[in-house]
């Protein structure tokens, strides 16, 4: 074995770019490597002002700063700090970490070498959490808006607080289930056949084939669209399930849904249908007051999405058509727009 | 004295709604709501006269700033509201008061009107 071999061995495969320095002679040699990093060919030569051109401006100072105090007698001679590099012609920017080590003699610099590495990696992954953590809070702090605004709402729609306690929890239930399919990655975008699965499922409704009906191609959702539809559709079950097909035994549900693109922007047309209900409506509808349903679904979804909602209930029947613009697929992230 | 007329700039519409509902109990007057960028703008232009305006600075993943300068450019005082950690707020616009969600309605006239 032959240890300035394995050594060299070991230099390349981590790559470390090498420096050494004279304090003397003020000679600075750099090995291919790490005039690489600063857009140098192998035989360029080195000095100070090369060095220091290479670096980010905001940076300058702070790596300046380090090496006055590796080279201090009184300190550990060590210089370690990660700073952004530009290169020579001003070019890619890339994250290096040096660490470096003064050799002093009586008190006297006599020499000075380190290595430097390459973090870009690192560092944008580093920043990629810290966007993610944002994004986290973000999504967290609105969510507790939304649960906030859905407490003060679904109480300003109850006659007394014992009828606040149940739908409000359904609502919250829904909120939660939601979660769980956004925190999916990009890659496999909620569809529209999930959602209403999901929340049909949620109260014990199987699509079926002939009670329940549920239809429709593999539609991907827009990211920020499946919430506020998640919520509309619950609240479309859940009366379904108190006054209409999903509690009634003759009663009969279907969701069906298409894409079309002959008016214009690609759209989804989603249309509910109950039949078969007239006893229920009849006994148990509620006496003319708004609820929260019929504004989550006539209100909030138009307001936020690029959508029209239609609702009907009549005495034995209950038709609600959706239609989504759903052509912006790509739509900015927020955390992509802090970067 | 005259009700306070409020603009209301925000996304989720129910969080617009429970804010609006609390507002006019407090004797404001909501002059309109606003989900998007492009409808914010034609509000703060077209709206005749308003005191106050609240601003979700992220509006279906848009920065609303622009708005902000719109409202600036009018003379209209504003504050933000938003789910992310203050240090995103460009400098710009280190006097504008910060709601942190979720907030008190109350607290939306506290930070326009003192």
């Amino acid at each position: 074995m032959n240890d300035a071999h394995e050594l060299r061995a070991a230099v390349d495969l981590v790559g470390l770019g090498r420096y050494r320095s004279d304090p003397l002679t003020q000679a600075i040699q750099w090995d291919a490597r790490l005039k690489a990093m600063w857009g140098l060919p192998p035989d360029a030569a080195v000095d100070l002002g090369v060095f220091l051109a290479g670096i980010h401006p905001e940076d300058r100072n702070r790596v300046q700063a380090a090496l006055g105090q590796s080279v201090d007698p009184d300190g550990d001679g060590v210089c370690d700090i990660e700073y952004r590099v530009i290169g020579v012609n001003g070019g890619a920017e890339r994250w290096v970490a040096t660490r470096g080590k003064t050799v002093f003699e009586d008190g006297k610099v006599v020499s000075f070498h380190g290595v430097v590495l390459d973090i870009s990696e690192r560092k944008r992954a580093e920043h990629t959490n810290l966007m993610l953590i944002a994004e986290l809070e973000h999504r967290t702090r609105n969510l507790l808006a939304v649960v906030d605004s859905l407490a003060e709402q679904t109480l300003a729609s109850c006659e007394s607080l014992q009828d606040f306690s149940v739908p409000f929890r359904q609502r919250l239930a829904t909120l939660s289930r939601v979660q769980g399919l956004l925190s999916r990655p990009e890659t496999s975008p909620v569809t529209i056949g999930e959602v209403v699965e999901l929340e049909l499922h949620a109260l014990g409704a199987e699509p079926d084939g002939s009670r329940v009906i549920v239809e429709g191609p593999e539609v991907p959702l827009p990211h920020r669209s499946v919430q506020i539809l998640a919520m509309g559709l619950h609240e479309l079950a859940t009366n379904a399930r108190k006054y209409g097909a999903l509690g009634a035994p003759s009663g009969s549900l279907s969701v069906r849904w298409h894409v079309t693109n002959d008016d214009g922007p690609r759209t989804l047309v989603l249309h509910w249908a109950e039949d078969g209900i007239a006893s229920r409506r009849t006994t148990a509808a509620h006496p003319g007051r708004v609820g929260l349903g019929r504004t989550l679904i006539e209100e909030s979804i138009p307001f936020q999405l690029d959508a029209q909602t239609h609702l009907v209930i009549t005495g034995d029947s209950v038709r609600c058509d959706i239609s989504i613009v759903i052509e912006q697929t790509t739509e900015p992230r927020a955390w992509n727009a802090l970067r | 004295m005259n009700a306070r007329r409020i603009l209301i700039i925000e996304d989720e519409h129910i969080v617009a709604k429970a804010l609006s509902r609390a507002l006019h109990e407090t004797g404001a007057e909501i002059v309109g709501m606003a989900a998007t960028v492009e409808q914010a703008l034609k509000l703060v232009e077209t709206i005749p006269e308003f005191d106050g305006a609240l601003v979700d600075i992220n509006l279906r993943g848009i920065w609303a700033y622009s708005v902000a300068d719109a409202l600036a450019g009018r003379g209209v005082p504003f504050v933000f509201a938003t789910g992310y950690g203050s240090p995103i707020i460009p400098d710009r616009y280190r006097h504008v008061p910060v709601l942190q969600k979720p907030f008190e309605p109350q607290e939306i006239i506290a930070a326009l009107f003192g």
